[in-house]
Formats: C-alpha cells, sequence, structure tokens
C-alpha cells in the first residue's frame, strides 16, 4: 500500500483523519496509565521493601521529563519543516506541541521538587539538571509568547519557529548536566540516568508509564492541532462544508 | 496493607499524593479544556457560515 504523505499536509485532508485518531489514543493513555500505575504501587514492594517509598514518584517523574524534552525535539522538527516548505500545517503542528510540552516540563519539576524535598531535604536547589529544565520550560513559554504576540499568522510562525531552533541548545545541556563525560566533574545533586541500576519491575512500571504519557500527548496534541485549524481555516470553503462540523 | 497504609505511604504521602495529584489535575484538566475550546470555536464557525448565508441571500 502506498500513501501519499502530501496528500496530509493539507489541513482538509489531516483534519477528518487525526479526529479518528484521538479516541484511540486516548483510550491506550488511560488503559496503560492504569496498567503502570498498578505495576508500580502493587506488583513493586514486596521486592523493594527496604526502599523508601517515594521512590514512586519516578513512575510519573521521568516520563514525564523524557516528554518534556522528545517534545521539544519534535516541536523543532515540524517547525524546521515549516521554514523549509513553507506548510501552514508544520507550524500549525508545532504550535499545539507548545503548550503540552510547557505542560510536562512543569510537571516534571513540580514532580522534582517534592521528591527532592523527601531525598536532598530540599524543593529547589540551583542544580545544573534543574536549572536547565527551568530553562526548557521558560524557552516553551517565550515560544508560545513569541507565537501570540504578532498578529500576522504567517510571521508568528516563522519568528517562533526560529527562536525555537535557539532553544535547542537546551536539549543537550539538559542531557550532559548529569551524563558528563568525566564523572569526577560532574556537580549535579540530581542522581545520574542508568537504566541498568534500576529494579525490573519498577523499569517496566516507569516505561509503561512513559508510554501511556506518549499515547496522552498524540490525543491531546492532536485536539488542539484541530482547535488551531478550526481558528485559523474557519474562512475556508472545505471547514465550512464538513459535514459534523456544525455545533 | 490496609488502606490507610497504603495512603499513608511509609510516612511520604504527602509528597506522594502532592505529585500524583498535580499530574491527575493536569492531564484532565487540559483535554477538558480542549473540548470546551472546540465548542466555543464551533460556535463562531457558525456565525461565519450564517454571515455567508444571509450575504448570499440579500444579493
Amino acid at each position: 500500500m502506498k500513501i501519499n504523505w502530501f496528500k496530509y499536509s493539507a489541513p482538509s485532508n489531516f483534519y477528518p483523519v487525526i479526529g479518528k485518531l484521538i479516541p484511540f489514543f486516548m483510550f491506550f493513555a488511560i488503559v496503560l496509565s492504569i496498567g503502570g500505575l498498578y505495576w508500580g504501587f502493587f506488583q513493586t514492594p514486596d521486592v523493594l521493601s527496604d526502599q523508601k517509598q517515594y521512590y514512586r514518584i519516578i513512575f510519573i517523574h521521568v516520563p514525564a521529563a523524557w516528554m518534556s524534552m522528545w517534545l521539544y525535539a519534535v516541536m523543532v522538527g515540524w517547525a524546521v519543516i515549516g521554514l523549509i516548505f513553507n506548510t501552514r500545517l508544520s507550524y500549525m503542528m508545532a504550535a499545539a506541541i507548545a503548550p503540552t510540552g510547557a505542560m510536562f516540563t512543569f510537571l516534571s519539576l513540580w514532580t522534582g521538587a517534592f521528591w527532592g524535598k523527601t531525598s536532598w531535604g530540599t524543593y529547589w536547589d540551583w542544580d545544573p539538571r534543574m536549572t536547565s529544565e527551568l530553562m526548557l520550560l521558560f524557552v516553551y513559554i517565550g515560544y508560545m509568547a513569541l507565537q501570540s504576540a504578532i498578529d500576522d499568522t504567517r510571521r508568528a510562525d516563522q519568528a517562533a519557529a526560529i527562536l525555537s531552533l535557539v532553544g535547542l541548545v537546551m536539549l543537550p545541556i539538559i542531557y550532559f548536566s548529569i551524563n558528563c563525560p568525566n564523572p569526577a566533574e560532574c556537580s549535579s545533586l540530581h542522581q545520574g540516568s542508568s537504566t541498568q541500576q534500576i529494579e525490573t519491575n519498577i523499569l517496566w512500571a516507569m516505561l509503561v508509564m512513559t508510554i501511556a504519557f506518549w499515547a496522552y500527548a498524540f490525543a491531546v496534541i492532536f485536539m488542539r492541532v484541530r482547535n488551531i485549524i478550526l481558528q485559523r481555516e474557519r474562512h475556508t470553503k472545505w471547514l465550512q462544508n464538513l459535514t459534523g462540523v456544525k455545533a | 496493607m490496609t488502606f490507610s497504609e497504603f495512603v499513608n505511604m511509609g510516612g511520604y504521602g504527602y509528597f506522594i499524593w502532592m505529585c500524583f495529584g498535580m499530574v491527575a489535575l493536569v492531564m484532565f484538566a487540559e483535554p477538558l479544556f480542549l473540548r470546551l475550546q472546540r465548542k466555543a470555536l464551533k460556535r463562531k464557525l457558525d456565525r461565519v457560515i450564517r454571515m455567508n448565508k444571509r450575504e448570499n441571500q440579500s444579493e
């Protein structure tokens, strides 16, 4: 089967297709969340009776932090496609990802603060990992602010796309803030990330939660891009002729 | 394990439920907000369609 991907670069073709996908992604997000949390809360304690209970924050902290960085990379990807091919749908995708990315960044900082209070005794420290993650949140907010500050949609999209490219520098900074080549030079309070040191049940519950968050991200980003299409294309014939749009 | 033991989480209940509570709150609120936004946008689109119809009739 050959799919013509360019067909779906037109909002009129993309809009109905993603509308059908949203319930599936929502369904997967809910089922996997329930499964992952059940695994995380009820299938690990016997294995880890000596471990302090606050480790359970890992099941949402790590997936949220991963999503915050992954969504930024995807957002920049769409922005770059927009800059190269000048397709309006790519810019809409980038704009739809930003708030969800910012939301996950906030959640990773929030959950990290409560975890930090239990294990380090402080909600916040100007540690490289936390500081760089906070800056990622500011970059997301900057992207959204710049995009909404310019009235001309085309110019707003292009300016925000270039800003998102500048912000891309945050991803390696966040990554290397704890994974520096020489551990002796690391001054980070935040522990290093190594999947080998984690107990298998915890790792799997965490990975299930990551897929759940990922499915959730798909669902809400598709919901938002449909809203953006409704907003931006309201004067077009195809949207006005679309049956089912009528409220 | 009793229910209160589960909620207590070995003394770390407050921290754990603050985290999970915030995640649940935000992840319920975001799709809900998007649904409400969609309804408002549909109303706006309906107005545009009605306006166009009226213009066509008056011509």
